[in-house]
């Protein structure tokens, strides 16, 4: 199987390679039979990637210690669930486990290039869409005559991108792959066997990563990651042929969304992970690797909202095309710190001297872009001025420079004790208070903005309008806010969050209100004529403008809860048999101290009974494990939510005089709703990539049809 | 011996079922000249005028434009869709 495995990483290289070489050549001499090939050849190291990490699983599973990867990281008595989660514990295992990834993208990218190329045969075949896109002539000047046929050119055009920058873009994730290929194969690979005897046991998973969240974090963090790698090459391949037109944009949104998708379930269950595990009572510390994948998050956050000033209006062009790059680069730097432990960090699971590929990936890749950018720039010219300060594109411009300004104040931070380390010779770490001094006025008018933007009209706003649009939003905003001040919060900060978010969640209850009141006075609420169909019918139609409004909602959410922690307490002390003590409107009482022995961990557990007025409320079971395989101990922390606090318990350890067990509480207020917003967040960037539904007619989608179907001169008219 | 005699063949049948795969299968499809790609970018600037033309009615209709507002935003929309008209003609 190790043989196996080994062969089938080479392999994988060779045709990634074969790939790369025959796809530029195909390009250059536009022989279509070798770009055909090229293409297999990159579908083709998909399955072959895949069987050299059944190979690794089959190891693990089988508890083959002459694997040094598998005694350093998996141990016999490691469960199923985190024996597959082995995988991508260590580095090895996680290199390989991120090219599986990149492969699967780039599969799932060139199937649906080939599918999309037969529907375009068939869409443009004779007897079907008459010269809809392909043909020129008279026939494509026309307006076309039709819905049908403009829904058909419609649905055509981004599916005519996809397919024209395929063989490029495979080229360009072909060579990402060769990268990481020769990773696998030649500076971490997974396969090598132990240079002594076989030991009779493996080291054992690290404790910190045996939980639930482990088994599902870093395969989310790693398709956020690794996703960023198709629309960079969409975008790479758009510039370098100069695409004509704005679709290939398309192309790339939609393929940053799912990316940042995963990116953001994986950096919500890591704070979750943090916040169940590490027993520090909170869930973010800036930690360099947490900053790393919260990086590219920001600029892809960017890139999503800047995008549709250049699908709208034609601006933007080269800022998009960099935040594109950027968002690529920044990801391959988070894997560069998360894998050679750059920077000390809690997460940072690996110290190797793989480092001096990375730079030298990440210059080359550097490079290209330049080069490409260089090469076109002219290319990238804005179709369309910027009107006035007061009007949506300014607020995505607002937004967008915002969004980069905390980019660089957590890349800087991130890698300042790396540049201490080199201009005096020690490592200086910039601490917690650095970034939460200079992020949370930043991400309290980034908040501000989430609420006015979609409340300004394109171009220019009127006085008028924004009388009409913003005074019951401020309203409640200043309602809210007072509120909070007179309901006992002290702090500024959370005050302000609290306000804005009533301003915010105000902005976005009137445009879904007063969008589905149009539906209602047009007849289109169905035959109940009520709200929610009416609310259901103004989402499908416009699912990226209302998904990315449910998005904010979720956004909005998990700002609530991180204002929360302004609120929170915890205090500590010995906590022996039937000691009491107090947290937030709680009492704690300790009922019971017990142990518990197994072949994977030995355990001591604390029984605490919760109490609210005198009133039994539950019982709770923080405990402290010590792994045997590892000789580590860790914290089970336990944890009671609801939606106003979250009572959080961690065992601490024992009194060394007295031997009694150590309670850490804390009370953390309005927790539950970081997990709720995270989950609003996910559902509304799922509801955002879903088609459109077309309105059958009558509604405000018959105005919309009749403009999108009548000629030029009709509109004046 | 047996193992390695194992390995060694799933290592031929896994090269021989890649190089059948790349092998066989037809050619490419190459994007259309440039004047055809020049002349459906400009269709497709058209149709995502008229997309403004059409959120912009909507959000008249739903009160969040003024009149003032909505009357600069669908001149501006309707001269912008007149213009990529005209660059179509031209390049008929």
């Amino acid at each position: 199987m190790q043989l196996f495995g080994s062969f089938a990483i080479l392999l994988a290289l060779v045709l990634a390679g074969y790939g790369v070489l025959a796809g530029i050549f195909g390009l250059a001499r536009r022989d279509t039979r070798l770009i055909a090939s090229a293409q297999r050849a990159a579908m083709a190291v998909f399955p072959v990637v895949t069987v050299a990490v059944f190979c690794l699983v089959g190891l693990i599973l089988r508890n083959d210690f002459t694997i040094a990867y598998v005694a350093e990281h998996s141990n016999r008595a490691l469960p199923f669930y985190y024996k597959i989660a082995v995988l991508w514990s260590g580095q090895e295992g996680s290199l390989l486990f991120w090219t599986w990834l990149l492969s699967g993208y780039a599969f799932i990218a060139l199937l649906g290039a080939r599918r999309k190329a037969r529907g375009i045969a068939e869409a443009t075949a004779p007897g079907n869409l008459a010269a809809a896109t392909a043909g020129a002539g008279a026939a494509a000047l026309a307006v076309p005559a039709t819905r049908a046929a403009t829904d058909e050119e419609e649905a055509l055009s981004p599916r005519l991108a996809h397919r024209n920058l395929m063989p490029l873009a495979a080229v360009i994730l072909g060579a990402i792959e060769c990268f990481f290929l020769l990773l696998n194969n030649f500076a971490a690979s997974p396969f090598v066997t132990l240079p002594v005897a076989t030991p009779p046991d493996g080291n054992g998973l690290n404790p910190l990563l045996q939980y639930a969240q482990m088994v599902i974090h870093p395969p989310m963090l790693y398709l956020g990651y690794v996703g960023f790698s198709v629309p960079f090459a969409f975008c790479l391949a758009a510039l370098i042929k100069r695409y004509p037109g704005d679709r290939w944009i398309h192309v790339t949104r939609r393929w940053t969304m799912v990316a940042w998708l995963f990116l953001t379930i994986g950096i919500v269950l890591g704070g979750n992970w943090a916040y169940r595990v590490l027993g520090w009572g909170g869930y973010w510390a800036w930690d360099p690797v947490e900053n790393a994948a919260f990086l590219p998050w920001l600029t892809a956050t960017a890139f999503l909202h800047s995008v549709m000033m250049q699908e709208k209006r034609g601006m933007l062009k080269v800022w998009n095309v960099w935040l594109v790059f950027a968002t690529f680069l920044l990801a391959v730097f988070g894997d560069f710190i998360t894998r050679t432990g750059l920077v000390a960090s809690v997460h940072a699971f690996a110290q190797s001297d793989i480092g001096p590929w990375f730079v030298a990936f990440f210059i080359v890749a550097l490079l290209v872009c330049g080069w490409a950018y260089f090469r076109n720039r002219d290319f990238l010219k804005s179709e369309n001025a910027l009107e006035s300060t007061v009007s949506r594109e300014s607020g995505f411009l607002f937004n967008n420079f915002i969004l980069l300004v905390i980019t660089f104040a957590v890349l800087w931070g991130t890698v300042f004790p790396v540049v201490s380390e080199w201009i005096e010779g020690q490592k200086i770490d910039v601490g917690r208070v650095f970034f939460d001094r200079i992020n949370v006025p930043l991400f309290l008018f980034l908040l501000f903005l989430t609420g006015v933007g979609p409340l300004l009209a394109w171009r220019r706003t009127s006085l008028n309008s924004l009388k009409r649009n913003f005074t019951a939003p401020a309203f409640v905003g200043v309602l809210v806010a007072a509120a909070s001040l007179l309901g006992g919060v002290r702090d500024p900060y959370p005050i302000v969050c609290f306000g804005l978010a009533g301003f915010v969640l105000t902005t976005i209850a009137m445009e879904f209100t007063r969008g589905a009141a149009v539906i209602r006075r047009r007849g289109g609420g169905g035959i109940l004529g009520g709200w929610p169909a009416a609310l259901t019918q103004l989402t499908l139609r416009n699912t990226r403008r209302y998904g990315g409004y449910i998005v904010h909602v979720g956004i909005i959410l998990i700002a609530i809860g991180i204002a929360g922690s302004g609120l929170n307490q915890q205090t500590q002390g010995a906590m022996p048999y039937h000691a009491q003590m107090r947290i937030g409107p709680y009492t704690l009482v300790s009922e019971n101290y017990t142990q518990n022995d197994n072949a994977n961990y030995a355990s001591n557990s604390l029984e605490v009974a919760v109490e609210r007025g005198g009133q039994y409320v539950t019982t709770m079971y923080p405990a402290r494990r010590f792994y045997k395989a590892s000789n580590q101990d860790q914290s089970m922390v336990a944890i009671r939510s609801t939606p106003l606090a979250d009572l959080y318990l961690v065992y601490a350890g024992n009194d060394p005089n007295s031997g009694d067990p150590i309670l850490h509480a804390y009370w953390n207020p309005l927790m539950v709703w970081i997990w709720i917003g995270a989950v609003v967040t996910a559902l509304g960037t799922l509801l955002a990539m879903l088609p459109n539904r077309r309105p059958s007619g009558g509604a405000p989608g018959g105005v919309a049809a009749k403009a999108a179907a009548a000629p030029v001169e009709e509109v004046h008219a | 011996m047996g193992t390695g005699l194992v390995a060694a063949f799933a290592c031929v049948f896994l090269t021989a079922m890649v190089a059948y795969f790349l092998l066989t299968g037809g050619e490419a499809q190459l994007e259309d000249s440039p004047r055809e790609a020049e002349l459906r970018a400009l269709r497709e600037r058209k149709r995502t005028i008229y997309d403004n033309l059409r959120d912009l009615h909507f959000e008249f209709l739903a009160g969040k434009l003024g009149e003032e507002d909505y009357r600069r935003g669908r001149g501006a929309l309707e001269q912008e869709a007149a213009q990529v008209t005209r660059k179509m003609e031209g390049r008929a």
